[in-house]
């Protein structure tokens, strides 16, 4: 189906048009030639809907409680209640939020720090480009989890502490990634032909290097906002993420695995929400690494 | 070869300093420290706890304390729980086989998995065989761990009325007692890795397949079974070795999990119950090992690998 190619002239007139057909396009090819990865965009757009409004048109509040404990999946509560007659569907949509926002605000901490640290380290290079690289082997020393523990240790458990220790997490990885793809874009000849006509160290970089690196930066983001929530749910597990009264897919979980031979779906439905939303990035993940370099393609 | 090992130990002399600078702020970032932690809702005085803290040098500055604590740690001295009142080292001896075994047994289930899942899902590339291949191991990567253990637990106990044990017993105590206390917590901790292993030997494998000298073993007539077995694969497991590394922190946090949803004794059950007693000293030492295990094993990874493609060690 294609798309009625607007004229010239209304183009000309209607520059927010040419903005809306520079997504839809690309948006399209991607749908067309991924069809894996656009079916995982929908359900995650499905899901950043449901994180956003959903908390506000469930029948019940996330801490609510009914007069129905344990009760199994009926009409009155789709998904069931749990041990303190709270609405399980309520409470997954809830916990859908704090999932989405930790990794959102981690993945942009952890990947945004990573990539100035990488482009700014790989594009200069020498003494403090090694110095900075040693530090950031250092934080490679420590297991994701690990880290991410210790931090949550010393800070107060929470939704901050949550976001702050996955960042830091992240960061090393990210910053090993930008910096490679850097060393590589600098040695191109147009960034030695815009030195060569003066370019300053600033403009190259933000002219000629950083738009290099969208494809890999987009890659990134979605494989790290799966690995992210992850390790978001690993910690709310272990009582060190998020804190009650907000909901998380991993407290709940722990906090009903004792019920869970008399209501399963305690366990089952945050368990399947978290692999759903990750398939769903890393899904994603490959389908942009394919779309941006077919030579991987069935790699 | 020399000049590759003795310049891979160098590098790696800055990097365990920053590990240890970092665990050192980390610990220290804490509001307040070990001591005010202790002393929290005692009736001990002002000068009683300034006086304590002398005692243990948390007055002197924080560079100070630093350099104290690495001569500790080059005396191998790792400290005293305030918790418990045990030595770090004590409780280590009885931490470590624990978690070591999961590590171990858990890393080579892994490959014995995974090494054929991806030579499989790659010589058989986009065929039935491999998309089932594939789908099970990003399936897997979707999956956390302990959900997968939780749910283990729930189906062997409701449907098969099988419990596993909780604790651990040495293997040359009583192996029969170990394999039963352990073979669900390895059987975990090897499937969880498995996948990530996969997918890697799957790409490593297709890259050698499409390389000339693999059209060339096809080209002078040998048969399948030979270009696979003696030329690709050969190539192709050498990157493998460096997955091991990669492997090392994925397999430490999934341990951490699997030792408290299984209720064992081991280095990761331990870092938690620190962490929630505000038991700094042995986090402190918990952390340190973590940290210097993946420093260890890659450095071991990556000097195999130059030893097994010179190409490496001569860049």
């Amino acid at each position: 189906m294609a798309v009625q190619q607007p004229n010239v002239l209304v183009r000309r007139q209607l520059p927010v048009l040419n903005t809306a057909l520079s997504v839809v396009r690309p948006a399209r090819r991607f749908a067309r030639r991924q069809p894996v990865g656009f079916v995982a965009v929908v359900i995650l757009l499905t899901l950043i809907v449901m994180a956003v409004i959903g908390p506000e048109i469930v029948p019940y509040e996330a801490t609510e409680f009914t007069r129905d404990r344990l009760e199994a999946p009926s009409l009155k509560h789709p998904l069931g209640t749990d041990q303190v007659s709270r609405d399980v569907l309520s409470r997954v949509i809830s916990g859908a939020r704090v999932s989405l926002q930790v990794g959102l605000a981690s993945v942009a901490l952890g990947i945004g720090g990573g990539a100035v640290v990488g482009v700014t380290s790989g594009y200069f290079g020498g003494q403090v480009d090694t110095l900075v690289q040693r530090i950031m082997d250092a934080m490679l020393s420590f297991p994701s989890l690990v880290l991410a523990l210790a931090l949550a240790a010393v800070m107060n458990p929470g939704l901050t502490t949550a976001i702050l220790a996955i960042g830091v997490t992240i960061l090393p990885s990210a910053n090993r990634v930008v910096r490679g793809s850097t060393l590589s874009i600098k040695e191109n000849v147009y960034v030695e032909a815009a030195r060569a006509l003066g370019a300053s160290n600033l403009r190259i970089i933000l002219l000629h290097i950083v738009p290099n690196l969208f494809a890999v930066v987009m890659v990134m983001i979605s494989i790290t906002m799966g690995a992210a929530i992850i390790i978001e749910a690993s910690l709310s597990f272990l009582g060190l993420g998020v804190q009650p009264p907000s909901v998380s897919w991993g407290a709940m979980i722990n906090s009903s695995r004792v019920f869970m031979e008399v209501a399963p779906w305690l366990v089952l439905v945050p368990g399947i929400a978290i692999a759903l939303v990750v398939l769903s990035f890393n899904l994603l993940g490959d389908a942009l690494r394919d779309y941006f370099d077919p030579s991987l393609r069935g790699r | 070869m020399h000049e590759y090992i003795l310049r891979r130990l160098l590098y790696s002399i800055p990097v365990v300093f920053f590990t240890l600078v970092i665990i050192f702020l980390i610990i220290n970032a804490i509001p307040g420290d070990v001591v005010d932690v202790q002393t929290a809702g005692t009736t001990l005085s002002e000068e009683a706890i300034a006086e304590y803290k002398r005692e243990v040098g948390l007055d002197k500055p924080l560079p100070l304390r630093f350099f104290s604590w690495l001569g500790d740690l080059a005396r191998g001295d790792l400290g005293t729980s305030i918790f418990t009142g045990v030595k770090v080292q004590t409780e280590l001896e009885r931490r470590v086989p624990v978690t070591l075994q999961l590590g171990i047994f858990g890393l080579t289930l892994a490959m014995i998995i995974a090494i054929p899942l991806g030579i499989i899902s790659a010589i058989r590339a986009n065929t039935p065989i491999d998309y089932v291949a594939r789908f099970l191991a990003i399936g897997g990567l979707a999956v956390p761990n302990f959900v997968v253990a939780v749910l283990a637990i729930l189906l062997l106990s409701k449907y098969l009325n099988y419990f596993p044990g909780v604790g651990y017993v040495l293997p040359w105590v009583d192996p029969v007692e170990n394999f039963r206390l352990m073979w669900l917590p390895v059987l975990l901790v090897g499937t969880a890795q498995s996948a990530s292993v996969a997918r890697m030997v799957r790409s490593t494998l297709l890259e050698v397949l499409h390389s000339d000298y693999i059209r060339t073993a096809w080209s002078k007539g040998l048969r399948e079974r030979a270009v696979v077995m003696r030329h690709a694969i050969r190539n192709a497991l050498i990157p493998v070795i460096t997955i091991i590394g990669l492997q090392a922190r994925a397999i430490i946090g999934g341990i951490v999990l699997i030792e408290i949803v299984f209720g064992k004794p081991g280095m990761g059950s331990w870092m938690v119950e620190s962490i929630f007693r505000r038991d700094l000293i042995p986090l402190q030492a918990i952390i340190l090992l973590f940290a210097l295990t993946v420093v260890v094993v890659n450095l071991i990874v990556d000097i195999s690998y130059s030893w097994l493609d010179p190409r490496i060690r001569l860049k």
